[in-house]
């Protein structure tokens, strides 16, 4: 079985044990059969310092054969340049934004929605000054991660520290830098 | 509460999710199929092992 990690751009190193085969203008890496995830995130996590774009694969595809592997690509091929190009040179912050359960301590119903309203706002406010600062975003339940290029990671963090400082009713927990799972959507 | 206090209270929020999110959740999907389970073993079993792994993972990092 041939397990499927990322499609990347620029790789300088291929680490022991994977390959890296091009195709048009992307290259993919492969390895052996591979069945615990957290290996498989951690090679792609180490592939986002040794290329210059990583478009992360979800885990558990395998093909039995490179053929197969090359028909199932073939289709998709457009799709994943283009998404590789939109991630090259960046990587993805995650940003969860955890109200203070203000509202939980609402004395009535009319309270409590003011309560939830405020949160949503100023989280919604902090969101938006944070994808101000990033190339893309993409929002999933309390989640928000962010596409941002590696030089401006120092900015972004310092965003996220500022935002933290004044709203003191809202806790924020940043996460990453990850590989952008959250930018490789399904091709 | 300081940032930094609020900062570690909210490390320890970081659950089996966030890593499971990303591998298995996310990332391109190239064939459509789910691999219910990988090697014969069953993947909320792998699951469990990713628990373990993250967990002392976190432990080692928040000692370091």
């Amino acid at each position: 079985m041939i397990h499927l990690y990322a499609f990347v751009r620029g790789l300088r190193q291929v680490e022991p044990g994977l390959e890296a085969r091009p195709l048009e203008s992307l290259e993919v890496v492969t390895g052996a059969e591979q069945t615990d995830p957290l290996q498989h995130g951690l090679v792609v996590e180490r592939l986002l310092d040794q290329a210059d774009a990583v478009l992360p694969v979800r885990f558990g595809e395998r093909f039995r054969t490179e053929d197969d592997l090359a028909a199932a690509i073939a289709p998709r091929l457009e799709a994943l340049e283009h998404q590789l190009d939109h991630v090259a040179g960046c990587v993805e912050v995650g940003v969860r934004i955890v109200p203070r359960r203000e509202a939980a301590h609402a004395d009535d119903g009319a309270a409590y929605m003011r309560a939830r309203l405020r949160e949503q706002l100023s989280t919604d406010e902090l969101h938006r000054a944070l994808a101000a600062k990033a190339r893309d975003s993409v929002q999933t339940n309390r989640d928000v991660g962010y596409l941002v290029p590696r030089a401006d990671i120092g900015a972004f963090s310092v965003a996220v520290e500022r935002l933290l400082e004044s709203h003191p009713a809202l806790d924020v927990l940043c996460t990453g830098p990850w590989a952008p799972y959250s930018f490789a959507a399904a091709a | 509460m300081s940032v930094v206090e609020r900062r570690q209270s909210l490390a320890e929020q970081v659950t089996l999710l966030d890593l499971v999110d990303r591998v298995l959740n996310k990332g391109v999907v190239v064939t459509g199929d789910i691999t219910l389970s990988v090697a014969d073993v069953d993947l909320v079993y792998v699951g469990l092992r990713l628990l373990l792994a993250s967990a002392a993972t976190l432990e080692r990092e928040a000692a370091g």
